[in-house]
């Protein structure tokens, strides 16, 4: 293997090269080793007069094998032809990829292969500096933990003594390098060096979350303007389709600064916390960036999500629930003692109304018969979700450790455990029920015409429905929906809400604290759609699947408040991993009304809101002119992506949603 | 007085998150029936006191779905949908047929508690927004019981109310609600009797006498003058509404606000059968600009909108 390794460094695969160095150590340890060898030799990002360093795209080399924080590393299937087939094989042969064990349909009923994103501890490393995790990580009994740790440390200075050397080469500003002399190992002094530290940290773990970060920035805060270093924080996130960060409930100086900085930039997402009262400044600054086309901020009601979490783990003491901030899109975790897969998988349960419905619904006389096969068809596949994820992630605390996480993520080094093996301080799994607005739609239809009215039998009902019957589908569109604040149409809705999200409900995760449900598409609402036959809320062969818990767009046009009405109707506690919920509102909305719609939605019962303010004329222009509004900005399942980026069907579901006016 | 789940008013309609109709985020209660009957209402199909049916012709898509339910009174030619209306007793059963959604019927009798209900969905915007309902019409306080009803449980709830009205009615029925109301928005059509009397179809005596006696009891009022080219926008019959508000003895702020003509109205007139009436062209900006700067000569507190 001496000889493989020693290739494997030549062909400039240097992951794989430290991973096959010593083959008799764990895999924790060879994997540090990896990410060792690969610090030692990967290329540098280009300084180019930045205020911060690294800069740009995190991975520059080419590799077969190459690190990632999700996964630990990935191999490079895409251009597999243009490796050296005799090695690309050996490291196949010898380094594990994290799979999902059962070869599930991926367009199917279920879908997904564990996934996490995280946020790392930014505030205690910059506190206290990495020389004090050598002292803790000494204390770990484990050797191969220990050392595998301590090579985690080393690559880290490594990598830094790299960055430095060439800063000083391309004569680089003197401030900077003096900031890197000092961090991450000695604490931070001042905000600028919890600046740097921030975002050379970031870059170590390979670009995902920021976290929780006016709470913490203010620690080092003494009056200093650094707008401008944020933004080119901000620009590294965005370089590297990094995520998000969380501001508020308590609004700090620096929480103006951070907000202010995000103006136009794409990433990180930035959410912020409400509790009650929003000062005026923020309110206007917060309606400003979005009328402007920001698309940030998002907002997040802080006192419910602290409930619900509360609730849900009861271990988990105040301290620690500070920490709360959304990872990835938006999904629930706490900054830097958390390991939450994000998202782990997904049930499409427009797929699985779909063929329970073709199966089912005309042997079923009532509608409650019905119902509840529905309810029990979507709980099997869950069950198999879970099982599933869980299959995944024996394998993955086995194969796939993760030293770098275990060594920025609170409590892996004091619990002598892998990150990936459960030694995070909290452990849970998020899973998706995507198509939910979909089925509870569906649901009204056959309710409605089939049941109530009896317009039909459900023979015919099958058969205008699929063969796409123009006449039926308008029939569908005047059926009750979800979305007006209808107390009968919304209670139908609670309860789908309630039987189905409740499936995580006392499940065990291979370890840590279960399962939560939430209502998260990223994009793949359009994906997960191509494969459901129509659906009976008029939702045709192959259209995309609702991007949110926000009622159909077009059946949602009563009022923006009894939208929101529906919405909060549902127990959206029930959806923890976050109930994302998109509104497009117009540009005219006054910034105390849009407050107002925030705040009493959020008394209503609202988690969670993402609000876009750009009109229908610009997105369609956009659509015919992308080289016109290159930096348009939209919120999309959950997260911020310029529009143009979009593909034609994602493009239109946006241009589709309901535009309040005020 | 307290209402029964019997009791009934009718209502055209209720719509949520209004802001146009008083302050805040607001509901608005549109009572059916009118005792005027201004050619220019924006409301028609609120005016008579019965259901009326609406057929809108842009929307309809000529299914037939209403001839196979009710062919007493729809029927089906060459041209399209026909419709006897003299054969429509409300009932509404079409409504729901109608694959353009095409149709609606212009009231319905809603329950005390239905109505509040309603009300009662955007409580959580009306505090934020200081806003909370508007009752409206048609007119709304030619249905006295129903609405001291409506107004007396809102005070008791905390909710902000409002009415919109031309206050024609007998002033014993503005003196039994006016101390449950936070504020009114009155409309002054014409100084005029006559003029008033042709084109609402009543003097406007009444009306005046009850602003007057309202004036001295009420500390939030608001009056609104739709502006109607060639009937009340003459400077004269301007000058002399601004002068009669600003006449008024009592506790209330004079507020004025003038509001450009539209014509946006027209398709509700055709979908009740009935003949629009374009009054002409929505006043230029120029022409506001210029309105308003010589009503604010008169009296500084118009807003012309």
């Amino acid at each position: 293997m001496e000889n493989i390794s020693k290739r494997l460094l030549e062909a400039g695969e240097f992951y794989a090269s430290g991973y096959t160095e010593d083959c008799d150590r764990s895999r924790f340890y060879r994997t540090a080793k990896a990410m060792l060898r690969y610090r030692e030799h990967c290329s540098l990002p280009k300084y180019n007069g930045e205020l911060l360093y690294p800069n740009g795209k995190c991975i520059i080399d080419k590799m077969f094998v190459y690190p990632e924080y999700a996964f630990t590393h990935h191999f490079d299937y895409e251009s597999y032809d243009e490796y050296d087939r005799e090695l690309a094989e050996c490291c196949q042969n010898n380094i594990p990829m994290w799979h999902t064990v059962r070869e599930e349909p991926q367009n199917g009923p279920i879908y997904g292969g564990v996934y996490t994103h995280a946020s790392v501890n930014y505030f205690r490393i910059m506190n206290e500096g990495l020389d004090s995790y050598r002292e803790r990580i000494l204390k770990c009994e484990d050797k191969d933990f220990r050392e595998g740790c301590l090579l985690v440390l080393e690559g880290i200075e490594i990598y830094r003594r790299r960055c430095i050397e060439y800063l000083r080469s391309v004569s680089a500003d003197e401030k900077l390098i003096a900031s890197l002399e000092k961090i991450p190992f000695k604490k931070a002094d001042t905000l600028y060096e919890a600046l740097i530290g921030w975002n050379f940290i970031y870059y170590i773990d390979l670009c995902d979350n920021i976290g929780s970060f006016d709470r913490e920035l203010d620690h080092w805060y003494n009056g200093e303007d650094v707008v401008d270093v944020l933004r080119n924080f901000y620009r590294n996130v965005d370089a590297n389709d990094g995520w998000s960060l969380r501001v508020g409930p308590e609004i700090y100086p620096i929480t103006y600064q951070i907000l202010e900085a995000s103006r136009g930039i794409r990433r990180p997402s930035v959410e912020l916390c409400i509790d009650g009262d929003v000062p005026e400044d923020i309110r206007l600054l917060s309606s400003d960036l979005i009328k402007s086309g920001s698309s940030n901020p998002c907002f997040y009601n802080y006192p419910i999500y602290q409930k619900a979490l509360h609730e849900r783990f009861p271990k988990i003491p105040q301290c620690d629930l500070d920490k709360f901030a959304g990872g990835g899109c938006t999904e629930t975790m706490l900054t830097g003692i958390s390991r939450v897969g994000s998202i782990d998988g997904s049930v499409n349960t427009a797929y699985v109304f779909c063929e329970y419905m073709n199966e089912c619904l005309a042997q079923k006389d009532t509608f409650e018969d019905f119902y509840e096969g529905l309810i029990e068809r979507i709980t099997k596949y869950a069950n198999m979700l879970f099982e599933t994820i869980n299959d995944s992630y024996k394998y993955a605390s086995e194969y796939m450790p993760n030293p770098v996480r275990t060594v920025l993520i609170d409590d892996c080094i004091d619990n002598g455990k892998d990150y990936n093996a459960g030694g995070a301080r909290w452990n849970w799994s998020t899973v998706n029920f995507s198509g939910t607005v979909n089925v509870i739609e569906s649901l009204l239809a056959i309710r409605e015409i089939i049941y109530e009215k009896k317009e039909m039998t459900a023979k015919e009902f099958l058969e205008r429905l699929n063969a796409e019957e123009e006449f039926f589908y308008k029939r569908l569109k005047k059926c009750l929906h979800y979305g007006v604040n209808d107390k009968c149409a919304d209670s139908l809705a609670t309860d789908f809400l309630k039987r189905v999200y409740s499936t995580t409900d006392g499940k065990k995760s291979y370890f840590g604290d279960g399962f939560v449900s939430s209502s998260i598409q990223f994009i793949t609402y359009v994906r997960r759609g191509e494969n459901v036959g129509p659906t009976p809320d008029g939702r045709k062969k192959g259209e995309p699947l609702c991007d949110s818990l926000a009622p159909i767009f077009g059946n949602d046009t009563k009022s923006v408040t009894s939208t929101l009405g529906s919405v909060s109707s549902l127990d959206l506690k029930l959806a923890l991993g976050t109930p994302v919920v998109n509104l497009r509102l117009s540009k005219k909305y006054s910034d105390e009304m849009l407050f107002t719609l925030i705040r009493g939605f959020f008394e209503n019962g609202g988690m969670m809101l993402q609000i876009n303010c750009i009109s229908r004329e610009e997105l369609e222009d956009a659509m015919v002119n992308p080289d016109k509004h290159r930096n348009l900005l939209v919120r999309t399942g959950g997260y911020t992506e310029y529009f143009v980026n979009l593909s034609p069907k994602e493009q239109r579901t946006i241009i589709a949603r309901t535009e309040y006016d005020e | 007085m307290t209402n029964k789940m019997s009791d009934t008013a009718n209502i055209s309609k209720i719509t949520h998150g209004s802001t146009e109709d008083g302050r805040g985020i607001r509901t608005v209660v549109f009572f059916g029936g009118c005792g005027l009957g201004c050619r220019w209402c924006h409301n028609p199909e609120c005016i008579p006191p019965e259901p009326i049916l609406m057929h809108f012709e842009n929307k309809c898509i000529s299914c037939g779905q209403c001839v196979k339910i009710c062919r007493e009174v729809f029927g089906m030619t060459a041209e399209g949908i026909v419709i006897d209306r003299t054969k429509c007793d409300g009932c509404g059963k079409c409504i729901s047929h109608c694959l353009g959604d095409a149709l609606a019927i212009s009231q319905c009798k809603m329950t005390f508690e239905k109505i509040f209900e309603e009300i009662e969905k955007d409580k959580s915007y009306y505090k934020y927004s200081g806003g909370g309902v508007t009752f409206s019409g048609g007119e709304c306080l030619m249905q006295p019981k129903m609405l001291k009803s409506l107004l007396k449980k809102c005070a008791t709830e905390g909710i902000n109310t409002c009415i919109e009205s031309c206050f024609d009615v007998p002033y014993e029925v503005i003196e039994g609600i006016y101390q449950y109301v936070n504020s009114f928005f009155i409309d002054i059509k014409h100084m005029d009797p006559d003029i008033h009397r042709y084109y609402t179809g009543r003097g406007n005596g009444r009306i005046l006498s009850n602003i007057r006696k309202i004036f001295q009891n009420h500390g939030d009022i608001t009056f609104r003058i739709p502006l109607i080219p060639g009937v009340n926008d003459s400077m004269e019959n301007l000058e002399k509404s601004v002068d009669f508000v600003a006449s008024l003895k009592g506790k209330s702020e004079k507020r004025i606000e003038v509001l450009k003509y539209n014509d946006l109205a027209a398709p509700k007139y055709r979908s009740i059968g009935r003949n629009f009436v374009n009054f002409g062209k929505p006043q230029s900006d120029d022409e506001l600009s210029h309105l308003k700067t010589h009503l604010n000569s008169l009296y500084e507190n118009v807003k012309v909108i």
